[in-house]
């Protein structure tokens, strides 16, 4: 199910609201079966799609719940300290196995198996020699894995490092990680900014306002503006690259950007919209990145909490910027190579976080500093890297992105055949250009502040009332498209 | 309570929003059966309410269902429905009404019901006289038995380009592709996104601006030879007969405008196997059902069946699926063949006005 849906906004959701608040939230005891009710509607919102997936889930669950038990400071102390420690690192150690496992073998066995064969295959091309080919498996992605094992893996790697003792009630535990306006795509929230409200939470009137307002800033953001401009993008593709014409590339290169943006933006609006009409507050995942004047800057605003999590639990205990240069650049390049990774299994996925990898230190050790002394000159740096990243982040297929550069830089030479409606950037520009406004407007942080400023203010009533409809019209039209981080 | 008023103000809406869906339900407008009750109602009064069905001029409606499009509307010959939809989210609304004929409610099935048949009962207008004439008309009904030369025995000839200078091409994304990448010049287009047979002659067109419908796009000049593809879009809607009922009217309308066009039926193009196993209301098997009912439309004569599929199709006869990004739609590098196959496929009568002709002709052109 996703949130940008009738069937969420005008079933699921409101009978679940109803069921909930109907539960009194006065003591801790009632919270607990709003923790429940909340639990078991995630399961249900999580299973409508697929659900043999929620098996995988609620399996991560109640296996991370017993290590995390497992790690937590013992009373008796049979042990001697070190082979406690020893064993707690056994414990760790087989958890990261576990996590990590079973999101190789959804999410990247067949990619790696691919790329074994192929270089099994190279290697003893000419040799007469049997040869042992892995199986190449293709499994589906159980919708959200990423989130919520990136999710389980921050609690339990906490709690390993004594952060804070494991939880024992394994129905907060539960509700913290498949609770459902997080589970799908985020953000992810790390246990610290929910434990106390699993416990004890109130929801104002003011809360739920504003929480549904968040909310409807989010599904506008996806519906009008991103699933929109994204037919732009899908044209392309089913035009065939080769034969879009260049100024038709630079538009659809945009398109894609905004379209990425508003949809991710909008999900994660959503998210913690509905967190707050419940209770919950969760961190903020992106903060205006298309401001940024360098892509060291654009990754501190875009998709917050995974660069944070990268941070914490991969760049820090690598030894972060505290040691040597080389183990440094090293440890950076670590990071950039599971940003890449994480988004998916793919060399174009790779290409895409190495690119910012050489980015990203380029402007560490060389241009950091000029890109902050001169605007227009950060401006013109982002007005290119961002839309070529997003290319290279959005065609899977390496012949295909090829073909799309080479249209975006017809200088480059190449050699197929292509057939070029002439003028077909005039049309889309001309049925576009309205969206193209649109969407640069709302890029702009004044725009977004003045969104949420009027969250506060009588004629935000009129205004959130018809971006909410003009959403439902949209959703009723039928012109919906998955949201673009679904399958992580 | 003041400060809970955007939710109070919605839930309101959406109750009023609702029974008003559930009031045009009862004159037999039909709501999309995949969305949830009381959602499905709102949405539905919403698209209704920008259509222009206030209270005041609500009518019986004659709809029909299809799985691409959502729900198609026809008034006598108004389009209306969601091709109208895109057609207002194009800015340019739809088309003008046909207040003169209001037709019998349809009879139909459960909507669901039909659906899990793969087929729904599209309301369908009773005692309408086929322009084509009727059954004893040798010459231009089709099911005149014996007398019809099968559709296989058509003389073809191949003819170079200028015979598209008096072609006129109508139909759905496919003609539109055509338009955009078949390198095809002279001739005009007259075809859209989307479009559909139920109200196929009141439908707008993108491919010819001015041109208010194709109805007037068809009057404005001479044509010699009418393209027609249309059929895509309403897989999974109505019944074959309520479609090729629909299509010979549109036939008629078409030879009343161009008595003396040679009409060309384009057998729907085929999906790729892929597309016709993920969306089973497109597999190539419906879709091939209706291309041999389409036979049944032409005589051979001036009423010609084209299938530019064995062009385009891989062994197993569905579409090529190394020529399509969406399984749906060629890449735009691969219309040649289709222009080659139109050109080795034409039919030539001795009575065809030359090109020096038509040039003198006083006809207003298309601007």
């Amino acid at each position: 199910m996703v949130f940008s849906s009738l069937i969420f906004i005008y079933a699921f959701l409101p009978i679940f609201l109803i069921i909930y608040f109907l539960i009194p939230g006065k003591s801790p005891k009632w919270i607990m079966v709003r923790n429940a009710v909340l639990l078991i509607g995630s399961l249900y919102f999580y299973a409508y799609g697929e659900y043999y997936y929620v098996i995988i889930m609620i399996f991560s669950i109640l296996i991370n719940y017993l290590l995390a038990l497992g790690l937590g400071e013992k009373k008796e102390k049979s042990f001697s300290a070190a082979k406690a420690e020893r064993a707690r690192k056994g414990i760790m150690v087989f958890a990261l196995f576990i996590n990590l496992g079973i999101l190789f073998f959804f999410k990247y066995y067949l990619f790696f198996a691919e790329n074994i064969n192929n270089l099994i295959l190279t290697v003893t091309k000419d040799m007469s020699v049997p040869v042992f080919l892995l199986p190449e498996v293709r499994l589906e992605n159980p919708v959200g894995i990423s989130f919520y094992t990136f999710q389980i893996l921050s609690y339990v790697i906490d709690v390993y490092r004594r952060k804070y003792p494991p939880e024992k009630n394994i129905l907060v535990m539960g509700t913290y990680i498949a609770m459902f306006p997080q589970l799908i795509a985020g953000p992810i929230v790390e246990y610290p900014e929910v434990r106390d409200s699993l416990r004890n939470r109130k929801v104002e009137a003011k809360d739920l306002d504003m929480g549904i307002k968040t909310f409807i800033m989010g599904l506008a953001a996806k519906v009008v503006l991103a699933n929109q401009i994204g037919i732009l993008w899908s044209d392309l593709a089913r035009i065939g690259y080769e034969s879009i014409s260049t100024p038709l590339a630079w538009m659809g290169a945009f398109a894609y950007s905004f379209q990425i943006y508003f949809d991710f933006f909008g999900y994660s609006l959503m998210a913690i919209g509905l967190g707050r009409m419940m209770g919950f507050s969760f961190p903020d995942n992106f903060k205006d990145p298309y401001a940024s004047c360098s892509v060291t800057e654009f990754w501190r605003r875009w998709h917050i909490t995974l660069g944070r999590w990268l941070k914490n639990y991969l760049y820090i205990p690598l030894g972060g910027s505290r040691c040597s240069m080389a183990k440094t650049i090293r440890n950076i390049f670590f990071v950039w190579l599971f940003t890449g990774l994480w988004h998916g299994a793919d060399w174009n996925f790779i290409i895409w976080g190495m690119l910012f990898f050489v980015l990203a230190l380029a402007e560490k050790l060389f241009w950091g500093k000029i890109l902050k002394k001169c605007k227009p000159l950060s401006v013109l740096y982002m007005l290119l890297v961002i839309p070529l990243s997003w290319v290279i982040f959005a065609i899977q297929d390496l012949s295909a992105l090829q073909v799309y550069f080479t249209r975006l830089f017809p200088f480059i030479p190449h050699s197929y055949a292509s057939n070029v409606a002439s003028g077909d950037y005039l049309r889309y520009g001309a049925n576009y250009a309205f969206l193209f406004g649109m969407s640069v407007v709302c890029c702009i942080p004044a725009v977004r502040h003045w969104f949420e400023k009027q969250r506060e203010t009588k004629f935000g009533v009129l205004l959130y009332l018809g971006m909410f409809f003009v959403s439902i019209y949209f959703l009723a039209l039928g012109l919906d498209n998955p949201f673009l981080y679904y399958r992580f | 309570m003041k400060k809970n008023l955007l939710l109070i103000l919605i839930v309101l809406i959406s109750i009023l929003l609702g029974a008003y869906g559930f009031y045009l339900e009862g004159y037999d407008y039909k709501p999309n059966p995949e969305e949830p009750i009381g959602g499905r109602e709102v949405a539905l009064a919403i698209v209704r309410l920008r259509e222009g069905d206030f209270p005041r001029n609500v009518r019986r409606a004659e709809w029909a269902w299809s799985a691409d499009l959502g729900l198609i509307y026809s008034f006598g010959n108004d389009l209306l429905g969601k091709a109208g939809f895109d057609a207002a989210l194009d800015g340019t609304g739809a088309d003008g009404n046909d207040s003169g004929t209001v037709l019998p409610g349809s009879d139909v099935q459960d909507v669901n019901d039909a659906r899990e048949d793969g087929m729904l009962i599209s309301g369908q207008e009773d005692g309408a006289q086929s322009p084509l004439g009727s059954a004893e008309d040798e010459n231009t009904h089709p099911d005149a038995g014996d007398r019809r030369l099968s559709v296989e025995d058509v003389e073809f000839v191949t003819v170079g380009e200028e015979y598209f200078d008096d072609a006129v091409f109508i139909g759905d994304s496919r003609m539109v592709g055509i338009y955009d990448f078949g390198k095809i010049s002279n001739a005009t287009f007259l075809a859209k996104e989307s479009m559909s047979v139920y109200g196929m002659m009141n439908s707008r067109v993108s491919t010819a601006s001015g041109v208010p419908s194709v109805r007037r796009g068809l009057e404005s000049r001479h044509f010699g030879k009418v393209y027609i593809m249309v059929g895509l879009n309403e897989m999974g809607t109505g019944t074959i007969e309520g479609y090729i009922e629909k299509y010979r009217e549109c036939l008629g309308e078409i030879r009343q405008i161009q008595p003396d066009a040679i009409i060309y039926v384009q057998a729907i193009m085929h999906v790729t196997a892929q597309f016709g196993r993920e969306t089973p209301y497109f597999s190539n098997r419906y879709i091939n059902e209706r291309n041999e009912a389409l036979k049944k439309l032409t005589n051979g004569v001036d009423i010609i069946y084209l299938d530019v599929n064995p062009v385009y199709d891989d062994a197993r006869g569905n579409l090529n699926a190394e020529l399509t990004g969406d399984g749906v739609h060629l890449y735009a590098n691969n219309y040649g063949p289709w222009k080659e196959f139109l050109l080795s496929h034409a039919v030539v009568t001795e009575d065809m006005p030359s090109e020096s002709e038509t040039d003198q002709a006083e006809d207003e052109t298309i601007k």
